[in-house]
């Protein structure tokens, strides 16, 4: 499981106003905790932050202003909505002899066999929820498809797991090969259509005429 | 075109847009979608135009999910009547969208292709948005 460093400082002003102030100058609020230890409110670098969040890291090592070193792992990552800003994350410490609980991402390899025929594949779980010893859990889980054929369907158990298990049920679905529905557009469509686009003019008039 | 099968009240009050969509703002079944950045309400004729002009562009294959639902009846009086009598009739459906709110998702069709239909659609709404596409497909941009 990759590692990485980011370096903290201590959030003294916990109000909504001053969030908003530190987001301004490039940091994003956090929070630390670990049982049996306060809550320690940090804030952290947002190009940093963003750097791990985008790679396979799971572990942070979170350097305190004091010198200590804590191994934690991102319990939650709020963004904003619209322009997908980091709002704040949670740091949840660790200890590498308990087990934790931890969301890692689904890749799916190859092209599958029903793609080829003209199948459309669905990768519907993008994530699963994973637990064992922090240094047993892998990065992310890769899955070979190009087996799939139209109508085949991968689940969690067709998946072999190291040490660790699936917190999820084992009968979820990651991803499947689907026949492509053939679109039959109604003629009231069509002239919904051609009332509310006219800038599509000829090109759909030559269209409705080859389905007719 | 969408619109509930049964209601309980015919007639709704407007309400007001405020804030961001926290609800149905992150991709959850496809790849691909298209996100609201400001808040609107989109009507029924509005989605089935886009949802065409998204099925015509990728053509067969795709697979397109709508996000939205147009639940909230819009009233009018008809033309040249006296203020008073009550509230106008029930004419059309739309759905409420706030900032971040995503519209339609797509799987299955190459990013460019995704690209484009989304484009298309866009133009029949009456909201700005933008593309989105999901982490793993980022780095194809």
């Amino acid at each position: 499981m990759a590692e990485a460093k980011i370096k903290a400082e201590y959030r003294e002003k916990i109000r909504h106003g001053s969030a908003k102030v530190y987001r301004r100058q490039g940091k994003v609020p956090a929070v630390y905790y670990f049982h049996q230890e306060d809550p320690v409110n940090l804030l952290v670098d947002e190009k940093e932050l963003r750097r791990i969040i985008g790679s396979d890291i799971n572990i942070i090592n979170v350097e305190f202003p004091d010198g200590n070193m804590k191994k934690t792992i991102f319990r939650e990552i709020q963004r904003d909505p619209v322009d997908h800003r980091l709002l704040h994350v949670d740091l949840m410490g660790i200890s590498l002899t308990e087990k934790v609980r931890l969301s890692i991402p689904i890749i799916l390899k190859g092209t599958p066999a029903g793609v080829r025929e003209g199948g459309i594949l669905e990768h519907l779980l993008r994530e699963v929820e994973i637990e064992g010893l922090p240094l047993n859990l892998p990065e992310h889980l890769e899955i070979d498809v190009s087996s799939l054929n139209i109508g085949d369907t991968m689940t969690l158990e067709d998946v072999t797991v190291g040490d660790y298990k699936f917190v999820a049920d084992v009968h979820h679905v990651i991803a499947n090969v689907v026949q492509p529905k053939v679109v039959k557009e109604s003629v009231a469509e069509e002239e919904m259509m051609e009332g509310e686009a006219a800038e599509e003019g000829e090109a759909d008039k030559e269209e409705t005429q080859e389905e007719e | 075109m969408l619109m509930p099968k049964k209601v309980k009240w015919r007639k709704q009050q407007r309400g007001r847009m405020k804030g961001k969509a926290h609800r149905g703002s992150t991709l959850s079944f496809g790849t691909y979608g298209l996100k609201a950045v400001e808040p609107a309400w989109i009507t029924s004729r509005q989605i089935e135009a886009a949802r065409v002009a998204i099925t015509r562009y990728v053509k067969r294959g795709g697979k397109l999910w709508i996000r939205i639902f147009p639940d909230k009846p819009v009233t009018q009086k008809p033309a040249e009547t006296r203020m008073g009598k009550g509230k106008g009739s029930p004419e059309y459906w739309v759905a409420v969208v706030k900032p971040g709110r995503i519209l339609f998702e797509l799987e299955g069709v190459p990013f460019d292709t995704a690209k484009e239909a989304m484009r298309l659609a866009s133009h029949k709404l009456a909201v700005k948005t933008k593309f989105i596409a999901h982490e793993s497909e980022v780095g194809h941009s």
